[in-house]
């Protein structure tokens, strides 16, 4: 067991968990947050994509340690109805997403792309993507509110 | 969130029709609940289907749940209409089956079209209800009134007004309603007729899904986020195949484990429970479990089995003109056959569920199964307690279509929970949903086609070899029916023919000489087999319509004309 601290969503939070404990169960089960979710636990679906220093990783296989004293964005971090992120905002716009299980992947993911890349191109998108899974077949959809989203930040 | 009582009161308040209720008491949260039973609401109850708040809000009862395809939206769509309120003033309570009629669950798509029927009815008895109540209280006919957005107001003179909010106040208004049908017939009818569709204003316009900004913004909960106080994470670990039997198992490795609870084993059942998920994980990985070997292996060649193998069920589906006359003198004749594998449901979640076991008192379970009714029913047999003595929840899970799970991961935390006398949480691995999860059947379609000189299709001759799509019955309602019950040894409730039963596997265009015949396979393994095979998004269809659509293409190609 170890004590390892993060800044979770801006605030510093401390848990003792095993180091080897992936980050998805500590965020999920200590932290008590609801995305990430858990898609595959291999690193396959992205359901449980987090940023940790903005960089998208998929928090089922990263073990906790190696993400303590690092800066950790899930997606409750990003807006709230009052305050959506334009993302948020996009999605909602586009009606993106039917059951919604895999949202935080994509969701995720693309705040990492638009801050990178304020304006992507196609490809910079599906190479964004690349790993993500949705069952439902929203791809379309993602695309264009991410275009959205990023016309959003020019406006 | 509501304390355990408010929960307790709203859920068996008197038999009043429409009640007031406040919002701080939300139901749509998971929440433990105490009472000594928790039976089935009736149908015959309008309050069973709606109740206005003081507050003006209006709270819908179902037995319909969603499973990904927006069907909530839909739902309180269809009352908002009838009750002239905006969507926004509605919340939907799905799939309790305490607080939900019994609608069926979801299935065959019949969601709208049957499942918003009794709702529809429900809200227009209130509408009926509530406007002699405002006739009364504003000393005008009913007729004479108007409702826009909750509020009624008399028809030429705005200042008379009232809302729904302040005519329920104080009172309880008595119609009972007529029940008709089960499960997906389910109705109710009311003295009051529902509004001339001609008249729609929110019905068949595009409205924004509630369920989107919940989600959005990180707030929505899906049945992995369920926790309940003092809950334990539970794993499973299953037989080495088929048929396979317990000889030992060996746990003192994931004894040794932080958080390690306990080994459970129950007839070939075998799981662990442990405090948190990550050392209940590493605990099923450490323990050492003994199988037999496994009753029959699989096929070297599954479609040469399933060729040679007798089928138990045979039909003619259809018989029409003479298609092997017309074949055996065709001009031209065209044959394929098209292999369709056993398939995983795969969805984006792998089943989940956490279970509250009571032996005295209510036992809870929170899962996203889509039929919460029937699985009560097979939950209760599976531990022994009368059916008001489990109380099913649906909470939402990731979208799914058929028993990809659901149903035996809310088994799976029963058996945990009665075993520890904790609320535990069992969350599938995807190697769990992979293996262990239903399976779309797998099926063979031979056709041939008699061509006209023309191109025309002269005949067709479609036979099809399929496991039944109903090895798994839809309804969860027996403990045999799910994978911990046959593990325990309750007897395998395995269902229908279902390849030749409901027809699914005919041709679907219509052709003068036609001739289609089905065959059931028998299952594969007859107990807890990973490859009980069951619905996979369309009943009985893929298969087919693969075979059909693919050949239909062939027979295009041959008369060089495009397939659509």
């Amino acid at each position: 067991m170890a004590h390892l601290s993060f800044k979770i969503n801006g605030k510093t939070r401390s848990f003792d968990v095993e180091p080897d404990c992936p980050l998805l169960y500590v965020l999920r089960d200590n932290a008590g947050l609801n995305n990430p979710r858990f898609g595959c636990g291999l690193g396959q679906c992205g359901a449980c994509t987090v940023l940790v220093n903005q960089t998208p990783v998929r928090s089922c296989t990263l073990p906790a340690s190696r993400a303590a004293g690092k800066e950790i964005m899930t997606l409750e971090g990003l807006g709230t109805p009052e305050h959506p992120h334009p993302l948020q905002a996009a999605f909602l716009e586009e009606q993106t997403f039917q059951c919604g299980y895999c949202l935080n992947g994509w969701v995720m993911a693309a705040k990492a792309l638009l801050d990178k890349h304020p304006h992507p191109s196609d490809e910079e998108i599906r190479g964004a993507f690349e790993g993500l899974v949705c069952r439902c077949g929203s791809h379309v959809q993602i695309a264009a509110a991410v275009k959205r989203a990023a016309e959003m930040r020019r406006a | 969130m509501a304390s355990s009582t408010s929960r307790r009161d709203f859920l068996t308040i008197g038999s009043g029709l429409l009640i007031g209720f406040s919002l701080s008491d939300s139901a749509t949260a998971p929440q433990l609940m105490a009472a000594d039973t928790a039976p089935n609401p009736s149908p015959a109850r309008l309050d069973a289907w709606l109740r206005i708040g003081v507050d003006d809000h209006v709270r819908v009862f179902t037995g319909k749940v969603d499973i990904g395809m927006g069907v909530q939206t839909a739902l309180m769509q269809i009352v908002a209409e009838e009750l002239d309120v905006p969507v926004s003033r509605i919340e939907l309570i799905m799939g309790d089956t305490a607080a939900t009629p019994d609608q069926g669950g979801v299935g065959g798509s019949t969601s709208i079209s049957a499942g918003g029927k009794p709702l529809r009815n429900a809200a227009a008895a209130a509408r009926h209800a509530l406007l002699q109540l405002a006739s009364n209280k504003l000393g005008a006919p009913a007729a004479q009134l108007d409702v826009h957005d909750g509020i009624v107001s008399v028809r030429g003179d705005a200042s008379q007004k009232i809302s729904y909010g302040a005519l329920v106040e104080g009172h309880e208004l008595g119609e009972a309603l007529r029940v008709s049908g089960n499960g997906f017939s389910l109705n109710v009818e009311g003295s009051a007729k529902p509004k001339d569709p001609s008249t729609y204003t929110v019905v068949g316009k595009s409205v924004p899904r509630v369920d989107l900004p919940p989600k959005l913004f990180g707030r929505a909960i899906y049945s992995t986020d369920v926790r309940v106080p003092g809950m334990l994470h539970g794993r499973v670990i299953r037989p080495a195949g088929a048929g396979s039997t317990l000889a030992g198992v060996d746990d003192r490795a994931a004894k040794k484990i932080p958080g390690y609870v306990k080994t459970v084993t129950k007839g070939n059942f075998v799981g662990v429970v442990a405090e948190n998920e990550w050392s209940a994980i590493r605990a099923a990985g450490a323990v050492k479990v003994n199988w037999s070997a496994p009753a029959a292996a699989f096929p070297d060649d599954l479609y040469r089995h399933m060729r040679s193998a007798k089928p138990k069920a045979s039909r003619q589906l259809n018989n029409q003109g003479d298609a092997a006359a017309a074949l055996s003198r065709a001009s031209k004749k065209i044959e394929a056959s098209y292999e369709w594998p056993f398939q995983a449901h795969a969805t984006m979640g792998p089943g989940c569920a956490v279970a509250d076991f009571h032996a005295d008192g209510v036992t809870t379970v929170w899962t996203g199964a889509q039929k919460p009714h029937a699985l009560q029913k097979g939950l209760a047999q599976m531990l022994g307690l009368a059916d008001d003595r489990v109380h099913v929840i649906w909470v939402e899970a990731a979208g799914s279509y058929g028993r990809a799970g659901d149903e035996d991961v809310a088994a799976d935390a029963a058996l945990l929970s009665q075993a520890v006398g904790k609320p535990v949480r069992v969350q599938w691995s995807r190697a769990d949903m992979t293996a262990w999860g239903g399976k779309g059947p797998a099926a063979i379609v031979d056709l041939s086609a008699a061509l006209n000189q023309d191109g025309s299709i002269a005949a067709i001759d479609m036979s099809s070899r399929a496991f039944s799509g109903t090895e798994i019955i839809p309804q969860a309602t027996t403990a045999g029916n799910m994978l911990a019950g046959q593990l325990i040894g309750m007897p395998n409730t395995t269902a229908g023919d279902e390849y030749v039963q409901w027809g699914g596997s005919t041709y679907p265009y219509t052709i003068r000489n036609l001739r289609c015949t089905g065959h059931v396979l028998a299952a594969l393994y007859s107990e807890s087999s990973p490859m009980r095979a069951t619905h996979l998004r369309d009943p009985n269809g893929p298969a087919g319509t693969f075979a059909s659509e693919s050949f239909m293409d062939e027979l295009a190609a041959e008369a060089r004309v495009d397939p659509i």
